[in-house]
């Protein structure tokens, strides 16, 4: 039993390697590209619109309301990076539906690396929009003293972004597995309903902690509303840590 | 080691190429197709809200030319009213007048008709009563009666002779004709009385047996006629009914005021001999 999908390798050649995290994410990528672009291809301004059109606006809509309400004022200078985040987890869950699938969020370093994608996302869009002394500063506040626990912890919430993901969908592999050797019927069916709902959760979870993050680091003084206080109580109501 | 350092350069740049690649091919196109649909909204709604204050100025403006329209009608309503009044109060006036012309017509000619009717009666009156009393004189007419009323005429020629103004021989020469009419022949003894007063009256020695000439005419019904031109004097029966025949136009004129012919051209005064008696 393998712990993470980059122990599955089909390819390697020196560092360089082909494991089925790639193989995986590649498949995802390619899924939601070609399904976007057949679905865009007939796109509509008029009222009416065809129902998988409708479905791509509901989830783009959806996700554009989603940052909004955190207190991202410009919901559309972040939906790229922040929707792309949701769609690959959730798609990435959802797909353990299908037989052989090895999902990439399983992987640590696939968590690490959409951890570290937040991790640099937040100081750019920050000195996008405040500037770079401004953002800074902000490492600064409230008192100067506090610097090494801010930089502390933009590091720790950053490791704790790309293990909490990992860990979910790890454990629930492993849960599957386990209950499968015990009770090859009726459990895994139970679990793998569990496992999507649970999928759907991390998702949501890592798309909000971004957009928290990355509305803390692009707040100003004045003017900018406060992101939502209770998506970090959120983030801890989820079971399995 | 969980961590492959590779895979995680490797995910990095595979999730950097899926942000653009949505970007690109998903919420680049969604977003404009969302934008574009409330821009065509939004446009919808300010058509439909301008057409709707259109069709709310349109309304108001109908609803005006519907008052106005109303209040002509009315206006031409009561127009055409006034006038039909007019004309039938017109109308009637002028029947009013033609009735009680047409009535007055009628009454004048029922008035008119009932007075010829009434003279027609009278006249019918008369002229039987006249027939009826020359019929009387004619039959008690006879040679006797003739002789009496002979007497009386020559006590009226005598007097008219005896007086110079109505002396019938006064300016007649012995060409002029002395006409005398008798109902019955005269006798001998008769025309010589009458031929004496005569030669009385004229005074001279001139004889006048031959300018006097006798004749018979049942017109005279009883009595004698002499005349001369321009002169005439009658004692008979028909100069009696002569007189009563005038009488009794005289006096259907006064009863009769509003008849259109005169009495005088009724056939009462119709006479044979077309003169009346100068003395009588």
């Amino acid at each position: 039993m393998h712990l993470s999908p980059d122990d599955i390798i089909f390819w390697q050649y020196g560092i360089i390697k082909l494991n089925a995290t790639i193989v995986f994410t590649w498949v995802l990528m390619l899924v939601l590209t070609l399904g976007a672009k057949l679905i865009t291809r007939n796109l509509t301004g008029q009222l009416n619109r065809s129902r998988w059109q409708n479905l791509l606006e509901i989830i783009v809509t959806s996700i554009e309301q989603q940052i909004k309400s955190i207190g991202l004022r410009h919901p559309r200078r972040y939906i790229g990076f922040l929707g792309s985040l949701f769609l690959f987890v959730a798609c990435a869950n959802l797909f353990t539906l299908f037989p052989g699938y090895e999902p990439p969020t399983g992987s640590l370093s696939t968590t690490l690396a959409l951890a570290l994608c937040v991790f640099l996302a937040v100081p750019i869009y920050g000195i996008y929009q405040k500037g770079i002394f401004n953002y800074l500063a902000s490492y600064t506040e409230p008192v100067w003293m506090m610097l090494p626990f801010n930089i502390i912890g933009e590091l720790s919430r950053t490791l704790a972004l790309a293990v909490r993901l990992f860990g979910n969908v790890m454990s629930g592999s492993m849960i599957m597995a386990i209950l499968l050797v015990i009770s090859p019927y009726i459990f895994p069916l139970v679990m793998t309903a569990l496992g999507l709902l649970t999928g759907m959760v991390q998702a949501y979870i890592f798309f909000v902690l971004a957009a928290v993050y990355i509305a803390a680091a692009t707040q100003t003084s004045a003017g900018q509303s406060k992101p939502v206080a209770n998506s970090s109580v959120q983030l801890h109501s989820p079971t399995k840590k | 080691m969980l961590i492959d350092w590779f895979t995680v350069g490797a995910q990095v740049l595979n999730f950097l190429l899926l942000v653009w690649l949505l970007k690109h091919f998903l919420y680049q196109p969604i977003l404009n197709a969302i934008d574009a649909r409330e821009r065509e909204t939004a446009k919808i709604i300010n058509d439909a809200e301008k057409i709707k204050r259109e069709a709310s100025d349109q309304l108001h403006i109908y609803q005006q030319n519907n008052q106005l329209l109303e209040q002509q009608r009315q206006a031409l309503i009561t127009q055409a009213t006034d006038e039909a009044n007019q004309i039938r109060d017109r109308l009637l006036n002028k029947a009013n007048q033609d009735a009680q012309q047409l009535t007055q017509q009628h009454l004048a000619s029922i008035s008119d008709e009932f007075i010829a009717i009434q003279q027609d009666i009278a006249t019918k009156n008369l002229l039987e009563v006249f027939a009826i009393s020359n019929k009387v004189l004619t039959e008690l007419a006879s040679q006797s009666l003739q002789e009496s009323m002979f007497a009386l005429f020559i006590q009226h020629l005598t007097a008219a002779c005896s007086n110079m103004t109505t002396n019938p021989l006064v300016g007649l020469d012995e060409h002029n004709k002395i006409l005398v009419r008798s109902r019955f022949a005269l006798s001998q003894q008769q025309q010589q009385q009458i031929e004496q007063c005569l030669q009385q009256s004229l005074k001279s020695d001139t004889t006048l047996t031959s300018q006097v000439e006798y004749q018979h005419s049942e017109a005279l019904l009883c009595g004698i006629e002499i005349s001369t031109s321009g002169w005439k004097l009658a004692w008979s029966s028909a100069n009696y009914l002569q007189q009563l025949q005038q009488r009794a136009s005289e006096l259907a004129k006064q009863l009769l005021p509003n008849t259109t012919q005169p009495a005088s051209e009724s056939p009462v005064n119709v006479d044979d001999n077309g003169a009346n008696g100068a003395s009588l």
